[in-house]
């Protein structure tokens, strides 16, 4: 068994072996002489074969001198020792014989041939054809030639392009990732020297701002001169930038805190220094955040001078310039009222109302600022924020408008109307409440069962109690039965009575559990 | 024939890998430039937002913190008392204990001195049986409401908070995270500035507190962990938080908010019927649901994200804790995708379909197998004589680098916008792990990710027959038999 493995092994070796290569050792070039002599003379030098004249009579080589250009005697190409041997037989009669030397080794002819044919067979050697080009030999060559495929599975030129491209995406990560790292440390190293830079200003400013606040009158501020000034906020520092950032956030942390003369005093300072010509100049920056801090800063710092370029803010399409400058006219404006806010554009965020709302609850006990304009404003964002002002700042003398006005506005308007009036808790305009009751929008008809029990009246009551019978959903019947017990207690039993179900149970569990009250 | 096909397939797969290869490139680098304009404009805008009035505000609405507890007994009451003073003026806090087996609601009842009330309950998200709803008779813990229900999972105990909640905007968090007290009014600023869209959710970046100094809830004293897989996860969370979740919320394509910390539109939770209890990814589950629901209808919206340190949480830093954890994740990622395969490549579904479930499937989900292939592929190679050392070394240089390059923007985010890690030493030790990350982290990284592969093959967790026919409309989830998704 083992033996026949072998056998198979061997066969299958030696069909795996080129043997068309083996047996080509049998192929013979340059067959006869005059073919081998031809090539000789066409060939010129042959690597390893070199020859010699030497006299047929006597076999002594003949001397070198005959020919200056040959070492020791010996030729390299086989024409040249030709011409060599015929010129001796004219000139001198001396017959010669052409000695082939292999290797420096004198050998015979036919050695000589069968050298030269195994240098051709192993392709050793390249035949001169400059002479003899043609199509003849052309075709002659390509036979000789061996195959190699031109297409070995990978496209030489693609595999350099990806070798140059992979190459140039690693330097530019390297690159890239490496200076990541350093710009990391860089950065880090000048953000701490900025913490420095920034506590050593703030220390620098802290002290004579202290002095001025304190230990100076506002008319002996504004009597300083310039050079006085000067000592204790350098001019050279006032034209450093971080300086000047430093100076004017602590000049506005102190001016949000303080009250009174000190206020009245950081004013003036912030004047005196030229600090409110910087923030005007910030208000006509093309970058937004600059704009806006130029927008705090005259807010905080009450320029009412650059009201004006804080006008031009108003309706702008960012959102944050907007929302500031809004705030910043409401707070610096003696005279206006919220109509500018009325024909705004842009819808109000909650954001904004809430900001807003903070300002105008502050000025509405001493400006008149005509809240109902809001409700004309054809954006509704705004008129839904003017029923909430009515709410929140508690003008009642409000509500007979938002009575008129609720028939004609939209769901979400009425909602918020409702719950105005549920706020208020101005038992009237029942009607209103009565009326979204019998609404088919759930929401509405949730918030106006909510108001009716707290102003609502007995057809409130009636109305709650139909919607009841229809089965609701279940949050919605919690706030009717919560509406319900409010208004009519003895209704309220009595439809828990007549009603028993489980969730009506529940309901009424929940309902009069007193640490549930406010769930 | 077959020897032609076998390379043929080696081209193709090289084909491949070369384009996956680059594209990863490409996808982080745009991540960076994304991330980093977001994060910029996100600067400029805290720079001028007072946060003091969303307080007291009566236009700022309410919050309604849900916070499921399963044996947590030990820190329970420091947590709860942690979550009562944060500084807001309309939240209640809803402790939800699922059916903990230790004493964490005896601890609850005595600390807070709780009773047992009449709470009307209504499902209007099935959950499993509550046992009853506790209040305290003391003013002071009048925000407090705790469920005691059967244990049904994280994602059943938060369905079950929300059927209690009463606000209009839900906080839902994992109750052993240190919140910052200006938590609720920063993550409550993007619900009230939008005006155009209605801003469905918003994602919070989470800290680590691992070694870190806490005081009055609050990170005072930050600290790199001690561990390598400890300080692996401060680098992985800032590459996660301040670059890719930064990245997606500048093209509106965020399809993850996490579970320990994230804020949602109570009345869209409830109608797209709240979180799926049968999907260990619960958190992304209702991101990708609630986005399905907006996109059907037509209706403009927006995920927004907050990058400010607000939130912080303990990290494992125990290989075998990690593991089951990463485990969770590749197959909660899985499922999802899985359940809302409707969406993909979808235009009907906007960025989600076209842009964000498409990378989630390849870069996240996909990932650790494609890693495994491109291992196998390189074997391969090896072993027919076709490798290229010189094409492997590049690739793997430039990958190690582009790891390198990630990681670090990430920190320098973490420096340029919170600086948190103040000291050098902190900083070197996070660029050492940077370095070492990716040879002696990642490969375990995807080894447990391949675990979560096979645990999903073999069927652990997740709802197999649910989620092999997934959800064809955002609001299939309401119209499961309860008794099916309870089993």
């Amino acid at each position: 068994m083992k033996g026949k493995s072998a056998l198979i092994l061997v066969f299958l070796l030696f069909s795996m072996i080129k043997t068309s290569e083996v047996f080509g050792q049998e192929k013979s070039f340059l067959s006869d002489s005059t073919s081998f002599v031809d090539f000789l003379i066409k060939q010129g030098e042959i690597p390893g074969l070199e020859f010699n004249l030497i006299n047929a009579e006597t076999g002594i080589a003949l001397d070198s001198l005959l020919d200056p250009n040959s070492r020791f005697g010996l030729f390299s190409e086989y024409a040249k020792v030709l011409t060599i041997k015929d010129s001796l037989f004219q000139s001198d009669s001396v017959h010669a014989e052409v000695q082939f030397l292999i290797y420096k080794e004198a050998n015979t002819f036919p050695a000589s041939q069968e050298y030269v044919s195994n240098l051709l067979r192993n392709n050793d050697i390249e035949i001169k054809t400059q002479d003899t080009l043609n199509s003849k030999d052309l075709i002659s060559l390509a036979y000789r030639e061996q195959y190699t495929p031109s297409i070995t599975g990978t496209y030489a030129y693609f595999g350099d392009f990806k070798i140059f491209a992979v190459t140039v995406i690693m330097s530019l990560f390297f690159v890239f990732a490496f200076s990541m790292i350093l710009f990391m440390i860089i950065f880090k190293a000048k953000r701490n020297r900025r913490e420095v830079l920034l506590a050593s200003y703030d220390e620098q400013v802290v002290g004579p701002l202290s002095e001025i606040l304190f230990d100076r009158s506002l008319e002996e501020l504004e009597s300083l001169s310039d050079d006085e000034l000067h000592q204790n906020f350098p001019e050279k520092h006032l034209k450093k930038q971080l300086y000047k950032q430093v100076l004017v956030e602590r000049i506005l942390a102190l001016n949000k805190k303080m009250k009174g003369d000190f206020k009245l005093k950081l004013k003036a300072l912030y004047k005196r220094l030229k600090l409110d010509k910087a923030t005007i100049e910030k208000l006509h920056s093309s970058k937004w955040d600059t704009v806006v801090t130029g927008l705090v800063e005259v807010n905080e710092m009450d320029l009412s001078e650059a009201l004006k370029e804080v006008k031009k803010h108003v309706n702008s399409p960012n959102f944050h310039i907007r929302s500031q400058a809004v705030a910043t006219v409401l707070n610096l404006s003696e005279h206006i009222d919220l109509s500018f806010l009325r024909d705004q554009a842009f819808p109000l965020s909650r954001w904004q109302q809430m900001n807003y709302l903070r300002i105008i609850k502050y000025l509405h006990s001493n400006r008149e600022l005509n809240i109902e304009n809001l409700f004309d404003s054809k954006n509704q964002s705004i008129r839904l924020f003017g029923y909430k002002l009515v709410r929140v700042i508690g003008r009642v003398d409000l509500l007979a408008h938002l009575d008129t006005k609720f028939v004609s506005v939209t769901d979400e308007e009425k909602i918020e109307i409702i719950k105005t009036f549920e706020y208020l808790a101005v038992p009237s305009h029942q009607e209103l409440i009565n009326s979204s009751l019998k609404s088919d929008n759930n929401q509405l008809v949730s918030m106006a069962a909510r108001a009716a029990g707290v102003i609502g009246d007995k057809n409130s009551a009636k109305l709650i109690l139909e919607i009841l019978e229809s089965e609701p959903g279940f949050r919605l019947k919690m706030i009717l039965l919560k509406s319900l017990q409010g208004l009519d207690a003895e209704l309220y039993s009595q439809f828990v009575a007549e009603h028993i179900s489980q969730e009506n149970q529940a309901i009424n569990s929940h309902l009069s559990d007193p640490i549930l009250q406010d769930v | 024939m077959y020897s032609f096909l076998f390379y043929l397939i080696l081209e193709i797969c090289g084909v491949i890998f070369f384009l996956l290869s680059f594209s990863v490139i490409v996808l982080y680098l745009l991540i960076m430039i994304l991330s980093a304009l977001e994060m910029r404009d996100h600067r400029r805008k805290n720079r001028f937002a007072d946060y003091q009035d969303i307080i007291t505000s009566p236009i700022a609405p309410g919050v309604s913190i849900l916070a499921p507890a399963y044996n947590e007994g030990e820190n329970i009451v420091q947590n709860v008392k942690s979550l009562l003073s944060l500084h807001y003026g309309k939240f209640e806090v809803i402790i939800i204990n699922d059916g903990s087996k230790d004493d964490t609601l005896s601890k609850l009842i005595g600390a807070f001195e709780l009773e047992i009330t009449d709470f009307a309950y209504f499902e209007e998200i099935d959950t499993a049986t509550v046992r009853g709803i506790y209040k305290s008779k003391n003013r002071s813990f009048n925000r407090l409401v705790v469920i005691d229900k059967e244990n049904g999972g994280k994602a059943d105990a938060l369905n079950a908070g929300i059927n209690v909640s009463s606000k209009e905007i839900l906080a839902c968090i994992d109750v052993d995270c240190i919140l910052s007290h200006e938590s609720l009014t920063r993550m409550v600023r993007p619900f009230m500035e939008e005006t155009n869209r209605k801003v469905i959710a918003v994602g919070g970046a989470i800290g680590i507190a691992n070694n870190c100094d806490v005081q009055d809830g609050t990170v005072t004293n930050y600290r790199v962990p001690t561990t390598l897989l400890g300080r692996f996860q401060v680098i992985e969370y800032c590459r996660a938080f301040l670059m890719g979740r930064m990245a997606w919320t500048r093209v509106n394509g965020l399809m993850l908010i996490s579970g320990a910390f994230g804020f949602f539109n109570r009345e869209l939770v409830v109608e797209v019927g709240g979180y799926f209890p049968k999907t260990v990814g619960e958190d992304m589950e209702l991101v990708v649901r609630m986005r399905r629901y907006m996109e059907e209808r037509k209706i403009p919206y927006k995920v927004g994200f907050v990058p400010d340190p607000l939130c912080w949480t303990e990290v494992p830093e125990k290989e075998e804790i990690l593991s089951r954890q990463r485990n969770r994740w590749i197959r909660g990622t899985i499922e999802t995708l899985q359940l809302h395969r409707v969406t993909r490549l979808n235009p009907n579904y906007g960025i989600m379909g076209m842009i964000s479930y498409p990378y989630w499937n390849i870069y996240e989900k996909m990932a650790p197998v494609l890693e495994l292939l491109g291992v196998l592929y390189t074997l391969v190679l090896i072993i027919i004589g076709d490798f290229s050392a010189f094409y492997f070394i590049a690739l793997f240089i430039v990958l190690y680098l582009l790891s390198i390059l990630v990681s670090s923007f990430s920190i320098l985010y973490e420096q340029v916008s919170y600086n948190n890690y103040k000291d050098k030493k902190d900083l070197n030790k996070l660029l050492l792990t940077i370095f070492l990350e990716p040879m002696f982290i990642h490969p375990k990284i995807v080894y447990w990710g391949l675990g979560g592969h096979w645990d999903f093959i073999k069927g652990k967790g997740g709802w197999g027959q649910m989620i092999r026919t997934g959800f064809k409309k955002s609001d299939d989830k309401k119209n499961i038999e309860p008794t099916t998704l309870n089993s």
